[in-house]
């Protein structure tokens, strides 16, 4: 114990103990709180939305969409796409027909500083109609993916 | 936190080698209501809306904005966890570099600042180092440019570290005389 330990009133020795899982979940976080920003700039500029209006909008509560904007959730695409229905902006792109996977970089860039907006992908400018709908490049890791016919027929 | 802070008390983090200053009227030590400010998307936004006309001479989009605070939230985890392992292992020396050059102390080492973890990372962390080789950190800050609010900054933490001065001084511990500002920078991770 020194001079300090001496006439400290209290500690915090547990301080760092939540950094380990901090630093494991980050690159979500990042992105989650660029979404987050985004919605409050919008509001904190839109005079005819206030917070209150787009929880309204979204059927949800002042307080869960508040928790939302905190950049600390980890938000589903059905809610990011809630948030760009309501507020028109363009929070999350997705791989459009004509695009090549391979040209998607990785979201992780280990230690380096990456631009997110510049790794977000393509936007789909047209919407897709069901007689002409191809197949879509997305990535699915999954070995065995059944169809809701082929489990019928199982 | 302001230029009128008084000290209220120094909190151990890690005993007898990593400490915070507690500010009056502050609930927490500086340490903890940086981290969490940093972490903080509505304070951060808020923080860079007030302060974009600093930036890009004048221009900063809603993007750039959002943008900048995902690059403070993965900078402040990352700082976090530098800051951890460093306190943990008895390396914070490694990071910490003098504020101005030349001057030496005979009991008590300057004021140290400690920068993010990654190249043009705009967060500061000032700490005093004792002759002990034990760490105080009383402050900290989001530099935006190299000049705008350089100078700003600088005199927010001779003010803390006179107050620090004061403040051991005060409690007993003596030769502070020589308490000097220096640079902590966590890019030195050797």
């Amino acid at each position: 114990m020194n001079d300090l330990d001496k006439i400290a009133t209290k500690k915090r020795l547990n301080w760092a103990d939540d950094f380990e899982e901090a630093d494991n979940n980050i690159e979500w976080r990042v992105r989650s709180a660029i979404i987050s920003a985004r919605v409050l700039l919008f509001l904190k500029r839109k005079e005819s939305m206030d917070r209150a209006a787009l929880a309204e909008k979204m059927d949800v509560s002042v307080q869960y969409l508040s928790k939302l904007l905190k950049g600390k959730e980890n938000m589903t695409l059905k809610t990011i796409t809630r948030l760009e229905s309501y507020t028109g902006l363009d929070l999350i792109n997705v791989i459009g027909e004509n695009q090549n996977t391979n040209n998607v970089k990785s979201v992780h860039g280990g230690h380096h500083r990456v631009d997110v907006e510049k790794q977000t992908l393509p936007v789909i400018h047209r919407p897709m109609q069901a007689s002409k709908a191809k197949v879509i490049n997305i990535r699915i890791e999954s070995k065995s993916v059944t169809t809701s016919s082929e489990s019928k027929v199982g | 936190m302001n230029f009128e802070e008084h000290i209220a008390t120094i909190t151990p983090l890690e005993e007898g080698y990593l400490y915070s200053v507690e500010y009056k009227g502050d609930e927490t030590d500086v340490l903890d209501i940086l981290l969490d400010r940093w972490d903080d998307t509505e304070y951060l936004v808020d923080y860079f809306d007030k302060k974009s006309d600093l930036l890009h001479e004048g221009y900063f989009t809603e993007k750039e904005i959002a943008n900048s605070v995902g690059n403070v939230i993965r900078d402040v985890n990352r700082l976090k966890i530098k800051l951890a392992k460093a306190s943990k292992t008895g390396k914070l020396h490694q990071f910490f570099k003098p504020y101005t050059k030349g001057i030496q102390t005979r009991h008590l080492e300057p004021l140290k600042k400690a920068y993010g973890t990654m190249p043009r990372s705009m967060l500061r962390l000032y700490a005093v180092c004792l002759q002990d080789g034990s760490y105080i950190i009383c402050g900290g800050a989001i530099k935006l440019t190299k000049n705008v609010d350089g100078d700003e900054e600088l005199q927010k933490e001779r003010a803390r570290l006179n107050r620090l001065r004061d403040y051991l001084k005060q409690e007993g511990i003596e030769d502070t005389e020589q308490l000097d500002l220096l640079i902590l920078d966590l890019e030195e991770d050797k």
